[in-house]
């Protein structure tokens, strides 16, 4: 990857929109590449965010937040984890530009 | 030099690169017309497919930079509205006096809203073959007076924009030449063998704006008209798969039976495949087809409710689209059947019966596949929104992929529309080729090792 900075400024978009959140344990179900994915609940949350408009830097200021007693820097090394893993099963992507278009040459250039 | 330059946009939804593989691509056959008839005029043309180059901003604006067109026309559907406008923006960043136009089914419709961003110069609103030539004779031979040109919206110098009037649709589609495939690189698409047969639409379902763009007559080309198509395309591109991309390829049985006989007669050797309605088929016109070559043919489906069948104006009953499911299947056909959901007057309860038919056809052996009911510009739907009792959730045409929730309906709200789509989808693919990968995976806990898991955390986003 590039410097912290870069990767804060990305827009990590869903891959796959064919998902479903289920209401009694707020948890989300995907369909990926490889089959359904279950996210457990702070997973699912994350994943409601990852829509193409919120960066990076948004999403791990919504999470230190929501856990102002947790060791900050882990958090972030968490997060971004946690989004290389969903990049990596291909149910992310990981800095969304419409005009980029999906599965763009330069698209792909520019991704780590 | 170019003088005219077509783009067709790229999607800008990643959703279909995780299905990319399983889609069906076909090349941009409307700016096929488009450079054919200009070509035929004189004019240099070129066309840049973006979606199927995978090409982005830094490519278009290159080829621009490379190209020097005098006019450029972007292709525009719903979901590529908002590239369209993009590059168009990028057009006069490469040189502000490059005429910019926009065609195609939503520009038709929005035509207004395209003129309001300045980029745009121009807006074809339906069938844009005459439309464009009379236009590139203005811009580039300053030959006559847009304003003279029906079928044409502009933006006058005092900001006001202006719609020149309606053009009719054209009449004798035998007069068009064939499409100039010469211009696309067809090898790189998984259905090049496209052809139109017939434009326009009798059908007046509310979710669908096909009458709006080509008209509510079905205006056929000749059997002898097509087959020449064929045979150039056999002959000239080594094509022996064609995709019939007419709305109601069937719309007339006496004809599709009479290309039919005489496609078999002159022993081709083609494959085939073409969309329709069940109401359109009989016994007779499949065999024909199957006789024919054709391998696969989709139907309409949409519901499983025939009450909910009726609301939406499909003009099908259940009944019809089984005997339709069954007699393809007897005749050695592929019949897949398509559904969408929710419509405005779907319930629990309608779901069910979709749900239920979906099963029986493909217990049948038909294949089946769903898609998100969507307000297209230009239908009864997006029109009469709040009167079917929907609320637009988003605006954002970049969102219009067909599996993005963008209304909800007075009997669900947007995570019960998520959860019956993947329930459908799953269902429509289970058995299929290719489901095994559906096996359910967990994502491991200790990919957030500092934060729980359990339900209550999620409300303090």
């Amino acid at each position: 990857m590039n410097s912290e900075l870069e990767i804060g400024s990305r827009r990590p978009r869903r891959l796959s929109e064919i998902w479903k959140l289920d209401r009694e344990t707020n948890m989300v179900v995907a369909l990926g590449l490889n089959g359904t994915v279950q996210l457990n609940a702070v997973g699912s949350a994350i994943w409601l965010l990852l829509d193409g408009e919120h960066t990076i830097e948004y999403i791990i200021e919504k999470l230190a937040g929501a856990y102002p007693d947790q060791d900050q820097g882990q958090l972030r090394k968490d997060l971004i984890s946690f989004i290389s893993y969903l990049s990596a099963s291909g149910l992310v992507i990981l800095d969304w530009r419409p005009l980029y278009g999906e599965g763009s040459k330069e698209l792909l250039e520019s991704a780590p | 030099m170019t003088e005219v330059l077509l783009i067709q946009p790229p999607s800008p939804t990643p959703n279909k690169l995780h299905v990319k593989e399983s889609l069906l691509s076909a090349p941009p056959i409307a700016l096929g017309y488009l450079a054919s008839i200009m070509i035929g005029e004189g004019y240099s043309v070129e066309i840049v497919d973006m979606e199927i180059l995978e090409m982005g901003a830094a490519g278009i604006r290159s080829r621009l930079e490379e190209e020097k067109p005098g006019l450029v026309g972007i292709s525009t559907t719903t979901l590529t509205y908002r590239n369209a406008l993009r590059i168009a923006a990028i057009v006069k960043e490469v040189n502000p006096m490059t005429v910019t136009l926009l065609g195609g089914p939503h520009a038709t419709f929005a035509a207004d809203d395209a003129l309001s961003h300045p980029q745009v110069d121009f807006v074809i609103r339906g069938e844009g073959e005459l439309v464009l030539l009379e236009l590139a004779r203005c811009v580039l031979e300053e030959k006559g007076d847009p304003s003279n040109i029906r079928g044409l919206s502009m933006r006058k110098p005092d900001g006001k924009v202006v719609h020149n009037p309606r053009r009719p649709f054209l009449h004798d589609l035998d007069t068009l030449p064939f499409p100039a495939w010469h211009l696309l690189p067809l090898h790189l698409y998984s259905a090049p063998g496209l052809i139109i047969t017939g434009r326009g639409c009798e059908g007046s379902c509310i979710f669908c704006a096909a009458r709006g763009i080509a008209g509510g007559r079905y205006r056929m080309r000749s059997v002898d008209n097509v087959l020449r198509e064929i045979e150039t395309m056999i002959s000239a591109l080594g094509l022996h798969f064609f995709f019939f991309a007419d709305d109601t390829f069937t719309a007339v049985p006496e004809r599709t039976r009479a290309f039919c006989n005489e496609l078999k007669q002159r022993d081709l050797h083609t494959a085939w495949m073409c969309e329709t309605r069940a109401d359109t088929v009989d016994r007779a016109t499949l065999q024909a087809m199957a006789d024919a070559g054709c391998k696969v043919v989709q139907f309409g489906a949409e519901s499983g409710s025939q009450k909910i069948l009726d609301s939406i104006n499909k003009g099908i009953t259940v009944a019809k689209l089984r005997e339709a499911v069954r007699t393809a299947l007897e005749a050695g056909l592929s019949p897949t059947c398509s559904f969408m959901v929710p419509h405005p007057e779907d319930t629990w309860e309608t779901v069910e019966e979709t749900k239920a038919l979906i099963r029986e056809l493909k217990s049948m052996g038909a294949r089946t596949a769903v898609s998100l009911t969507t307000p297209f510009p230009g239908t009864y739907l997006a029109s009469h929104l709040s009167d079917l009792g929907m609320t637009l959730i988003s605006d954002d045409t970049d969102q219009y992929n067909f599996a993005t929730p963008v209304i909800e309906t007075s009997n669900f709200d947007v995570w019960d529309i998520r959860e019956i789509y993947m329930d459908m989808v799953l269902l429509c693919l289970e058995g299929s080729e290719g489901s095994g990968r559906h096996d359910d995976q967990k994502i491991r806990d200790d990919h957030i090792n500092v934060i729980g898991g359990d339900k209550s955390e999620r409300s303090k986003f």
